[in-house]
């Protein structure tokens, strides 16, 4: 007897085919699971390539490097409120952080010599000390996160009026060549800002601390069950939070070249949008800080573009909480329909 | 005697006996009605905050919605009495709008309360900016001048007369009514309330548009105090009602407290508010009280060992 070896021919052809069904099913998969990504950055491709053909000033060189620093601030920030919303909670604290932030390095940092990156040490430690009292709140107490960060704003709110009752002081020349320096063609803020991503990015998704966050926003119960110290967790994500809050607010000072005690109040409800744009939910465990950081550049080319088209700033406030009832809206049709 | 009404009035007690002390002069009659009159601004408000924290929510925007009625009817009041009467309800109806708006929001899409408050504040606060392009006009006629700031018969002051009596006709309708049991019962536990065949959905949006209606009443008494229209009419009430609330009893988690606490509270923040000034206490530090109050509260409630429950 004599067998047939059935023969297989494996052209070229079945290669590309093969290739690019594997590619397809790649992307599918990626897509069905980061779906708020791609939408969100879709949505970002889209405003960009719309601006640039309504705009002529929006596609100048000079415009989109200032776009870029314009997001900073509020990107430091929202990837700080990410982390609790991840767990489901939320921080009030982090716009009257920045505010405390502003103060601080406006009334000190204009000390002598090398002052200042000392003023930058304590300004951090603060930020942290608030997120950790926080943290200690929600995970010892048992507080809920919502009340437990409204006092702790009421209260930095309080002390940042107290350092700097009005805007004023000033943030020394010699300063700024540390941070308004130019990488290739990144400004000084835009690079601390990718530093930041990637270090989070890494925290968040190959540290056990990180992983621990996302599964004690996933469902505590469980969490704790399987030996998650999730007040570790809570504790962790509120201080970094705070941290990444008070980072935002040097940033801030460096922009305004002042302080003052509330000008970091618009940031709360900004950061929340842009953390929900980014397909972060309020049920916890599920999105990331690449969605935030989309959601950031979006409420920022949106802003750019309001005012390019001329619009009344007093319009913004409108805008602001539109864009955020728009993503709420969104996201909750899509957790009821799909 | 209600056990949860202790505390806020031994605090009471003992905010005005640090007054006696640093300031007699203060609980002369007519300075302490005055100052008691003063507090009927915010106790309306809280009236409005302390029923929408019974069903376990919280509103941001009623410092706005004080704010848009103050400008709204020093925009559009003339000196007559049908001008007075409409922009009046207007104003309400505006309120009732901005409530309804939020309760529906809050209860069909599940967005925390207090994103969607602080959002609809947002809102609120830029359209009235970009109506008065930032320079609100006209001027608040004087019969509702007699109501924010007047004395019936030289003595009483009309505002905490109606202050009083809303508070009286509130706690009838969250103790006699169905509607009002059905917020405690909303508040305590939404699925237990659900399965006894009570709608939480109309509670939510009902609470909300009380709440706003309130701010709506207490804007149109504090627009007869001030006289005119201002954009920062609202800044001193976008944290009090809350502290007064809590400080009254009323918990952050919704079914326990009510109205007799939240007066007993508005006294005491608005006492404290006067103390503060008299040992020339800035900004800051009324702040820094205000969190330190309810932060310290709250703390005592999540803690069971100093729950009265």
């Amino acid at each position: 007897m004599k067998m047939t070896q059935p023969h297989i021919s494996f052209g070229i052809c079945d290669c590309v085919s093969i290739a690019l069904l594997n590619m397809f099913t790649t992307i599918q998969f990626h897509f069905r699971h980061n779906k708020p990504i791609f939408i969100i950055y879709g949505i970002l491709v889209l405003f960009i390539v719309g601006s640039m053909a309504i705009f002529p000033v929006f596609r100048s060189a000079t415009n989109l490097s200032f776009l870029m620093n314009q997001a900073v601030v509020l990107g430091i920030v929202s990837l700080g409120q990410t982390i609790p919303i991840l767990m489901s909670g939320l921080d009030m604290s982090v716009g009257s952080v920045m505010s405390l932030s502003t103060t601080i390095a406006a009334v000190l940092m204009g000390g002598p010599g090398w002052t200042w990156p000392l003023v930058l040490i304590l300004i951090l430690a603060t930020g942290t000390a608030v997120g950790l009292i926080n943290g200690l709140g929600v995970a010892k107490l048992n507080m809920v996160p919502i009340i437990v960060t409204l006092s702790t704003m009421i209260i930095v709110s309080g002390l940042a009026m107290f350092i700097l009752p009005q805007p004023g002081g000033y943030i020394p020349e010699n300063i700024y060549k540390y941070f308004l320096f130019e990488v290739g063609a990144f400004q000084g803020p835009v690079f601390y800002y990718i530093v930041i991503i990637c270090i989070l990015y890494f925290f968040l998704h190959h540290t056990v601390r990180g992983r621990h966050i996302y599964a004690t926003g996933g469902d505590k119960e469980r969490a704790s069950l399987t030996g998650v110290r999730v007040d570790h967790a809570i504790i962790t994500g509120y201080a970094l939070s705070g941290l990444l809050s008070s980072a935002a607010g040097i940033f801030l000072a460096l922009r305004i070249s002042s302080g003052a005690p509330t000008v970091g109040n618009p940031f709360l409800l900004d950061s929340i949008t842009a953390v929900l744009l980014g397909g972060t939910t309020f049920v916890g465990g599920r999105g990331g800080i690449i969605g935030t950081v989309g959601g950031t550049l979006v409420l920022t080319v949106l802003a750019n573009v309001l005012v390019m088209a001329e619009v009344h700033t007093y319009w913004q406030y409108i805008v602001r909480a539109g864009v955020l009832f728009v993503a709420v809206v969104a996201y909750t049709m899509k957790r009821r329909f799909a | 005697m209600n056990k949860r009404l202790l505390v806020p009035i031994f605090g009471l007690v003992a905010v005005l006996i640090a007054i006696a002390v640093i300031s007699p002069y203060s609980l002369m009659p007519v300075s302490f009605l005055n100052a008691t009159k003063n507090a009927s601004y915010l106790g309306v408000v809280a009236i409005g905050q302390t029923i929408v924290m019974l069903t376990g929510g919280i509103d941001m925007s009623l410092y706005e919605t004080i704010a848009l009625t103050n400008i709204f009817s020093a925009n559009f009041m003339q000196d007559n009495p049908f001008s007075i009467l409409s922009v009046t309800l207007l104003a309400i109806l505006l309120a009732g709008c901005i409530g309804f708006v939020n309760g529906t929001m809050i209860a069909k899409t599940g967005i925390p309360a207090i994103i969607m408050t602080i959002a609809m504040g947002f809102a609120v606060r830029g359209s009235y900016l970009v109506l008065t392009k930032g320079a609100p006009r006209g001027y608040i006629p004087e019969v509702v001048r007699f109501i924010g700031r007047g004395k019936l018969f030289d003595l009483v002051p009309v505002a905490l007369l109606v202050w009083l009596a809303l508070s009286f006709g509130v706690i009838l309708f969250l103790n006699r009514t169905a509607a009002g049991k059905s917020v405690y019962f909303t508040g305590s536990n939404p699925t237990a309330a659900r399965l006894s065949g009570i709608n939480n959905d109309w509670t939510i949006i009902l609470v909300y548009v009380t709440s706003s209606v309130f701010a709506a009443i207490s804007g149109l008494l504090i627009s007869g105090y001030l006289g005119m229209g201002t954009l920062d009419a609202g800044v001193e009430y976008m944290l009090s009602p809350i502290a007064a609330s809590v400080i009254g009893g009323t918990t952050f988690a919704g079914g326990i407290g009510g109205i007799g606490g939240t007066i007993i509270g508005t006294l005491i923040m608005r006492y404290v508010d006067n103390l503060m000034t008299l040992v020339n206490a800035r900004h800051a530090g009324k702040l820094i009280v205000q969190g330190v109050i309810i932060g310290g509260i709250a703390t005592m409630h999540s803690t069971q060992k100093w729950s009265l429950k």
